[in-house]
């Protein structure tokens, strides 16, 4: 049986963070890397583009084809970890058993899939692997419309490919807006009008109650009581964490894994990062499962540095979202989806909608859309608390360095590592 | 004194024609550093090139990359969808997007091939130059 210094769980961002961390100080240590999809590591975020066909096979790997090789990492892909023995440090796959000196466990969310009556027909999918996109992909051709279920990140991109692809598309969302997690009503209004400028319908406070067809979907019944036809249903109504392999084991969980500020679950050695975890919120100052890229990365790097025996705490996790739809960009952090309890300062012009939430003359979040240049100077206010004084006024026209508090200001000029890196 | 030559320097540089007068009438190129200006303050800000940089860690496609042997960040705009997740992360503000039909993230790259960056080479004042110690970068000789 073999033993590794380093087993990873799952070979996606969180995995490549704590590889290129691990790398980073121990050149020498043993990485096994298992994952069950067959893959060489991919951008999750760019399946909704390869449905669309914007982006090609070799443009989906989000580390270069000789990654496992140059990182010396013996992969096994396609190899599902059935059980883990926390107390012996050993795995299971179906092609035996190994042994781990240090686990990190970054096996990211699964799909919730509502039961909907119909929902077994052909034409039915859910959007979360590269393989999900390829089936879906294939499906297309026989596709005139498709109704989107759930108006969230995942969704709405999900949606946009559609319209991409030539699809007419519905998205229908049980909320009284979409990406309600993200957006206030203002924001989120922002972003229906890019899917209407489509001639896409987003229906909200509404679902699906039924799927109708023979052995294909071929038409769909909301709450409301209509009908419409459709070829394609995609349930999006979001994500979960895989919480399988630590059910019953000593491994606490709460909604995802929960893990300290060195990214270590309860039992020692064993670490866990990106969409199952429910690490650190700095912002928040609390623990909660945000399923974002930025953080599975750095959450995994900080990982595999404590993983390689270095003391390093997590403080990067944070609610934050950039992406665009139809290129129109929005991008939102922090407390940016409260309604009141805040002081809130909105404009709106031909640069696009902005909101900053000021609490105790401290902003704790914000939407930029259209111009987002410069966006990462605002997040740095909030994430290092930054008194605003008369800043405030000036933040509809657009912060600079050069508006920043002197001591602070100084510090960035100087600086050559990210400010907020505290060494 | 916010002549902006370096911002013009870094344009031409980053152009198809490499010419001052072609570049800017055929081209609409962006400046990968941008010159804050406020009252008497002025100064031109840049990519810190990173030890741990936050754009690379957010990069949702794995465009951005640190080089290990010269430090360098480097941004693969063949592989950039424009979805300005580094733009939100890089707490300098000195990542910014290209013109154009399909734009994307653009940034520093320290002008390869050139052994002097553009933006050095155009300031008169000599009030930015090349710092090589620790992390590459281009940086003020007297931080505003
Ligand atoms: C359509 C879509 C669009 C998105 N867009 C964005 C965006 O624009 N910006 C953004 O920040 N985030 C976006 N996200 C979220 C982002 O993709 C995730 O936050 C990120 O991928 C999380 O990485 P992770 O390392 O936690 O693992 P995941 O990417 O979730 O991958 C986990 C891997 O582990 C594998 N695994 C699970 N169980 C086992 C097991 N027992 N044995 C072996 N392997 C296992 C899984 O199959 C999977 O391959 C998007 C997600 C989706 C689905
Ligand atoms: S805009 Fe381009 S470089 Fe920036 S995070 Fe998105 S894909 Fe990466």
């Amino acid at each position: 049986m073999k033993t590794f210094t380093y087993a990873i769980i799952g070979n996606s961002v969180a995995a490549i963070g704590a590889i290129e961390a691990i790398r980073s100080v121990d050149r020498t240590g043993s990485i096994g890397l298992f994952s069950d999809e067959p893959h060489h590591v991919y951008s999750r975020p760019l399946i909704t583009h390869y449905l669309a066909g914007e982006v090609s096979e070799e443009k989906m790997l989000y580390r270069p084809p000789d990654f496992y090789e140059r990182y010396g990492v013996q992969a096994f892909l396609g190899a599902q970890v059935e059980s883990v023995e926390f107390e012996n440090r050993r795995l299971q796959t179906a092609g035996g058993e190994s042994a781990f000196e240090k686990l990190l466990i970054s096996v990211g969310g699964r799909p919730i899939v509502p039961k909907i009556a119909g929902g077994d027909l052909r034409g039915v999918f859910t959007m979360n692997t590269w393989d999900d996109a390829r089936e879906m992909k294939s499906y297309l051709p026989a596709v005139r419309s498709a109704m989107v279920l759930g108006g969230g990140l995942t969704g709405l991109k999900t949606a946009e490919a559609l319209v991409e692809a030539g699809v007419r598309v519905t998205v229908v969302e049980l909320a009284e807006r979409v990406l309600s997690m993200l957006l206030d009503r203002r924001s989120a209004e922002v972003v229906v009008k890019q899917f209407e400028n489509q001639g896409t319908r987003i229906l909200t406070g509404t679902t699906i109650s039924e799927i109708r067809g023979g052995e294909c979907v071929e038409s769909a019944s909301l709450s409301d009581g209509s009908t419409a036809e459709c070829q394609m249903v995609v349930l999006a109504i979001g994500v979960t964490p895989r919480l399988d392999l630590v059910q019953d084991t000593p491994v606490r969980t709460n909604r995802g894994i929960f893990v300290d500020r060195r990214m270590e679950t309860s039992v020692p050695g064993v670490f866990a990062a990106g969409d199952v975890a429910e690490a650190y919120d700095a912002l928040l100052d609390q623990n909660r499962v945000l399923p974002v890229l930025p953080n599975a990365y750095a959450g995994g790097r900080v990982a595999g540095l404590n993983m390689a025996g270095g003391e390093r705490t997590y403080d990067l996790g944070a609610s934050v979202n950039s992406t665009t739809f139809f290129g129109y960009p929005v991008v939102s952090a922090g407390s940016s989806a409260i309604e009141e309890g805040a002081e809130i300062i909105e404009g709106d012009d031909e640069n696009g909608y902005r909101r900053f939430i000021i609490q105790d003359d401290r902003l704790t979040g914000f939407v930029m859309t259209g111009e987002v240049n410069r966006a990462g100077i605002v997040l740095d206010l909030v994430r290092e608390r930054i008194p605003l004084n008369g800043l405030k006024d000036r933040l509809l026209d657009g912060i600079g360095l050069i508006d920043l508090p002197e001591e602070i200001r100084h510090k960035k000029l100087r600086g050559g590592t990210c400010c907020h890196e505290k060494h | 004194m916010a002549c902006r030559l370096c911002e013009v320097g870094c344009k031409v540089e980053h152009s198809e024609h490499k010419h001052v007068i072609k570049s800017f009438k055929r081209e609409k190129p962006v400046a990968r550093l941008l010159v804050e200006e406020s009252g008497p303050l002025s100064f031109a800000t840049q990519c810190r090139h990173c030890d741990e940089p936050a754009c690379m860690f957010g990069c949702i496609t794995g465009a951005i990359t640190k080089d290990p042997e010269t430090g360098i960040v480097n941004l693969n705009a063949e592989k950039c969808i424009g979805c300005w997740t580094c733009i939100l992360m890089c707490p300098y503000g000195s990542i910014t997007r290209t013109n154009g039909a399909r734009p994307t993230a653009a940034k520093c790259d320290m002008c390869p091939g050139r052994e002097v960056p553009a933006c050095v080479e155009a300031c008169p004042n000599r009030a930015l130059v090349l710092m090589e110690d620790e992390e590459p970068a281009v940086a003020l000789e007297d931080a505003a």
